[in-house]
């Protein structure tokens, strides 16, 4: 017989070289007999750290080391009350199957508890919640024998019923995972060695705990109600918030016949588009899945990718721009004496001299990186004594202007709105002052939303020769101004005529855009102005104007020496991992890579995930905190970062930003920075500094999670001490040029 | 090398037959392109002045044998790929050096070199539908068993010398197709496509492109990973992509495309271009679901049934010359009288 094993080996290790899909459970008379009734979806959750052909282990090891083979056979009696078959070296469950049985020999079922299995023991002593514990069996008046509450819970709290933490339930766990049950393994243990893993759900004990529903309550409203998020249904909903009728009748009764959602997690069209037969079968999709569907497999979401969503409501941008230009009108321009007035009664132009800047919006209204930069510029502006002149397009748009060649155009003369005037009119009247005037050099922060001829005459009416392009994006060189292929992908900026271009919704427009640009660059003398050395990289490899070019921080980072580590300000605080998406939920700022990641690892004790910024989003579990960095709270951010004592900020960009203020807040707040590997220049910092790292995709980003590797590498790359010195933007530079 | 490239359509498909055929414009600009139509043009309709394709030919005009009897016997399906061996076959005689046929639904994406490349030695060049066996079960089924009902080589694609074994294929190709390209699984004929799994065992010079960037589809996407460098190039497992195959545009399409593409973005990105792309190439003036051969003559839809049986029956055959007349004396009479014509359960035609 052992010769026979032998061979058969042997058979198998050939054959796995000559027909390595071939089953090796199968070859062979022993293994034949033995796979017919080894069960191995007992063996994988029991031994759930072997790794490979499962029969194969305990065939060639398992057995060797009493693994039991099925819940109803346990090898260590076999082999105890078989002497014969232990002396001979048998495989007591082949020598059963095929011998034992027929001679009456006795079997008894797998161990239940025994002294191999100390390492539930160890595994749930580390994660018990022995307060909450204690409570429980408090309750319940049960006194432990010995203060062990994790050895109590292990040899007999799973048979009561208890949990050992609030977030797990012992019930739940083995009702929904029967092959845990069935495996006879520690539920606790085993989701904290590999359920977790898995993905396994642990229901929540105030689920398990509901109280059965009332008489008269249908148990399909109740499976669906616990489920259900009135909160992220009202706010995804605005309609059925303004009608004010309750949520969750809205969704059981048309809800979901219209392709509303129960929750963020749950989504109707795809769950009836990917099963047809649920579709056809006329019933509520979140009811099916929750009592069926889901211990059938089936997915309540796609899981495409949220880059899939982007593509699918990509809108063109010709709608776009349509859609800006309604919204734009209704302002009015108002008369050219008026902006003349203005001129006159500002003083420092001729003593001192007018600076000319442009940008896409009135920075003063609105709060974004740019408009702080630009606000900071204009204070130094003031400060060195000149007056400030800042154009913005009445109607911002993505794209400049070419379909208007006198577009209106807003001013703010020193920080104060005067208006909005024909871009002649502005012309006419600069045209009017310019030999009093003492020009300097201007800044075109950009062009989105300019008319770039009607530009270029302006500057050349008040006497401006040359200035300064500030690349905060990529508008030059696309339509698209991330540089963001659908707005799913880091392009490159390549040639026009290639397949990514063609295929890519802003690549019709990619030509009007860059002759826009080239004709700034031909008809001024510009030098262009990066605030990143990455910005910059990017920019020339995507639009080759030939123009001089150089790199000026928005801020300049550096770190106080020997202080690199652990920042001081962090407690012992060991769990849980507090990782934070700040700004704006924003697709191109990878909000939905954090939400996603979130969303995973929700209910894992060892993370807690906080959203700081603006822009709610009902339904992800996060915990908000707003902040609102402005003018008068420039730090909030960092203050708030600092608070709350942010571990890991997750700055997913997709696209490579030019600066990337927020990263530079985390760092100066203390927290380590995840980042994407096409995010530009918070990669650069992220690879300069050490602090944080940058990252291939998604996946390797859960993977960090996953392991909880990143808890490790956090305490390393969190900074300490990061000195920020702020520029003044075109200040800088013109103060430069008086040196 | 001189190539003519055909495509065989009705009206319904006039749209994606133009994106294909400016995409090949795009990258062949010398090549011959021409429009087989078994179709007649819907009221209204004018072709556009800047049609990708150079030349129209309705199939009426190949002169296969009682033309209007042979084309009832046919679905939609059916008969816009017979057409194709005889005009092949006919092609092959009009001085050019290799065909080419490309489905409607294709669309190129960088010129189609290695078909070149391969025609300098080889006569016939096919593309399987699958070049490597599936893993799960469910890909299996999708793929490798559909495969084997449908044919082993998708023709959405063909590429032919127009001599030597090339001319050889097309003529036995052509005699096969007018008399046995039917839907019909269970009797081994999937309309043209199947025939063509015989084509290596009867013909030598028979190249069998394993190029990843050819034919992308669907049933292969399981295998093919599409990427899109920063020089702007789609690639699939790292190669060029040549032409993507835009099978099933609609629910049915998308749902095979999301099984096997999952996360593999790049692919959605090319469907959505590709859906804007027909859409702006649809002429408003034909009907959705337009086929002059779906309907009897007082225009009730002819049911895949009636086809079949007409098919079958030599002495209807013979008793119907025009089948598709209506009124008396006519088939359509006489399946009514039959009751093989109940008036709300016929179904339409595919």
């Amino acid at each position: 017989m052992i010769g026979g094993f032998a061979r058969r080996f042997l058979f198998r290790q050939a054959s796995d070289q000559e027909a390595p899909n071939a089953d090796p459970g199968l070859c062979g008379q022993m293994g034949e007999v033995v796979s017919a009734h080894f069960d191995e979806a007992f063996y994988a959750v029991r031994y759930w750290d072997v790794k490979g052909d499962l029969l194969e282990h305990f065939m060639t090891d398992g057995w060797r080391r009493d693994n039991d083979p099925a819940p109803w056979f346990s090898t260590s009696f076999y082999l105890q009350n078989n002497p014969d078959v232990a002396a001979a070296g048998l495989n007591p469950f082949y020598h059963y199957l095929e011998h034992g049985r027929e001679e009456g020999r006795p079997i008894a079922p797998a161990e239940a508890i025994s002294n191999d299995r100390s390492w539930e023991l160890e595994i749930i002593r580390t994660k018990i919640d022995e307060k909450f514990y204690a409570e429980q069996l408090g309750s319940r008046g049960i006194e432990p024998a010995g203060h062990d509450l994790a050895l109590h819970y292990w040899r007999e709290g799973v048979l009561l019923g208890l949990d050992p933490t609030p977030e797990f339930s012992t019930s739940h766990y083995l009702t929904v995972h029967d092959d845990v049950a069935r495996a006879g393994v520690n539920p606790f243990a085993h989701y904290l060695a590999r359920g977790k893993a898995e993905g396994r759900s642990v229901g929540d004990n105030r689920t398990a705990r509901r109280e059965e529903p009332q008489s008269g309550v249908s148990y399909d409203r109740h499976v669906m109600e616990v489920e259900f998020d009135r909160e992220y249904y009202l706010a995804a909903y605005p309609d059925v918030a303004n009608a004010g009728v309750d949520p969750f009748e809205h969704f059981i009764t048309t809800g979901w016949r219209e392709g509303r959602n129960p929750n963020l997690s749950f989504s109707v069209s795809d769950y009836l588009d990917f099963y047809p037969d649920v579709a056809i079968a006329g019933i509520n999709p979140f009811l099916h899945y929750l009592v069926a569907g889901k211990s059938e497999g089936r997915l309540p979401r796609h899981e495409l990718g949220f880059r899939y969503e982007v593509i699918k409501s990509l809108e063109p941008l010709d709608k776009r721009v349509d859609r800006a230009r309604r919204n734009a009108v209704g302002r009015k321009a108002s008369s050219s004496a008026r902006f003349g007035k203005a001129l006159q009664g500002a003083k420092r132009l001729e003593t001192k001299g007018l600076y000319l800047s442009v940008s896409h919006d009135d920075f003063t209204q609105n709060l974004g990186g740019v408009q702080l930069v630009l606000t900071r510029e204009a204070t130094a502006v003031d400060r060195m004594g000149f007056d400030h002149l800042h154009l913005f397009p009445a109607a911002p748009l993505q794209i400049a202007e070419v379909e208007v060649s006198d577009p209106l155009l807003g001013l703010l003369l020193n920080g104060k709105r005067l208006g909005f005037f024909r871009a002649s009119d502005v012309e006419r009247e600069l045209g009017t002052i310019s030999p009093k005037v003492r020009s300097l050099p201007f800044a075109i922060h950009s062009l989105l939303g300019h008319n770039a001829e009607a530009l270029i005459s302006i500057f050349k009416a008040c006497g401006c020769k040359s200035g300064w392009y500030w690349i905060h994006d990529y508008s030059s060189a696309c339509a698209g101004y991330t540089l963001l292929r659908n707005d799913v992908e880091f392009c490159g900026g390549p040639p026009s005529s290639s397949t990514a271009c063609s295929i890519c919704v802003y690549g019709e427009f990619r030509a009007q855009q860059m002759a826009a640009h080239q004709l700034l660059f031909h008809d001024l003398d510009l030098t262009v102005v990066a605030p990143s050395e990455s910005a910059l990289e990017v920019w020339k490899a995507s639009l080759d104007v030939g123009a001089p070019a150089i790199v000026h921080h928005h801020i300049q980072l550096s770190v106080a020496p020997n202080k690199r580590g652990r920042s001081d300000h962090t407690s012992e605080r060991v769990a849980p991992l507090r990782v934070a998406y700040l700004g704006q939920p924003v697709t191109h700022k990878g909000w939905p890579a954090f939400r996603d990641l979130a969303m995973r690892f929700s209910k894992d004790p060892r993370y807690e995930f906080h959203h700081l910024g603006k822009g709610r989003q009902p339904g992800v579990p996060v915990t908000f905190t707003e902040v609102a960095v402005g003018r008068d709270d420039p730090d909030a951010m960092v203050r708030t970062i600092h608070e709350l004592d942010i571990d890991v900020a997750i700055i997913w960009s997709l696209w490579p930003e030019t600066f990337c203020i927020a990263a530079v807040e985390a760092l100066r707040a203390g927290a380590a920075i995840l980042t994407y590997k096409d995010s530009g220049n918070v990669a650069a910092i992220v690879r300069r500094t050490g602090f944080g790292s940058v990252l291939d995709s998604e996946a390797a980003l859960a993977s960090l999670f996953e392991s909880g590797e990143i808890i490790e590498h956090s305490s390393t790359w969190r900074p300490s001490s990061v000195i920020a010195e702020f520029s003044n933007m075109t200040a800088d530079l013109i103060e430069g040029m008086a040196e | 090398m001189k190539v003519l490239c055909f495509s065989s359509f009705t009206f319904g498909y006039l749209n994606r037959a133009r994106v294909m055929f400016a995409s090949v414009k795009r990258y062949h600009p010398d090549w011959h392109c021409v429009a087989l139509i078994t179709d007649e043009p819907p009221a209204g309709f004018a072709w556009r002045a800047d049609e990708a394709f150079d030349e129209v030919l309705f199939s009426v005009e190949l002169g296969i044998p009682d033309w209007r009897q042979w084309l009832f016997k046919h679905d939609i399906v059916e008969v816009c790929t017979a057409v194709k061996g005889p005009y092949a076959h006919y092609a092959c005689s009009l001085g050019y050096d290799a065909l080419v046929y490309l489905d409607p639904d294709t669309c190129l994406f960088s010129p189609l070199d290695p078909i070149l490349a391969a025609l300098e030695s080889s006569d016939i060049c096919l593309t399987p539908h699958q070049l490597e066996p599936d893993g799960t079960r469910q890909a299996i089924i999708d793929n490798e068993i559909t495969s084997l009902k449908t044919g082993i080589y998708n023709l959405g694609f063909l590429a032919i010398r127009t001599s030597g074994e090339g001319r050889r294929m097309a003529h036995w190709w052509s005699q096969r197709l007018v008399s046995f390209c039917y839907d019909d699984i269970p009797n081994g004929l999937f309309v043209d496509q199947r025939w063509c799994d015989h084509v290596p065992s009867f013909f030598e010079r028979v190249a069998i492109l394993r190029d990843p960037g050819l034919n992308v589809a669907s049933w292969n996407l399981s295998h093919r990973e599409v990427t899109i460098d920063q020089q702007g190039r789609a690639l699939v497992n790292g190669s060029p992509l040549r032409f993507w195959h835009f099978t099933k545009l609609g629910n049915v399409g998308d749902t095979m495309t999301r099984r096997y593409a999952k996360t593999n973005f790049q692919v959605y990105e090319l469907w959505s271009w590709y859906r804007k792309q027909v859409e702006m190439a649809t002429s408003p003036s034909i009907p959705k679901g337009y086929w002059a051969f779906g309907h009897f003559q007082n225009s009730k839809p002819i049911p895949k049934s009636a086809r079949e049986l007409y098919r079958h029956r030599a002495d209807l055959q013979r008793a119907f010359y025009d089948p598709f007349a209506s009124g008396s004396g006519s088939f359509e009479e006489w399946l009514h009288r039959e009751g093989i014509l109940a008036s709300e359960d016929d179904r339409v035609a595919a």
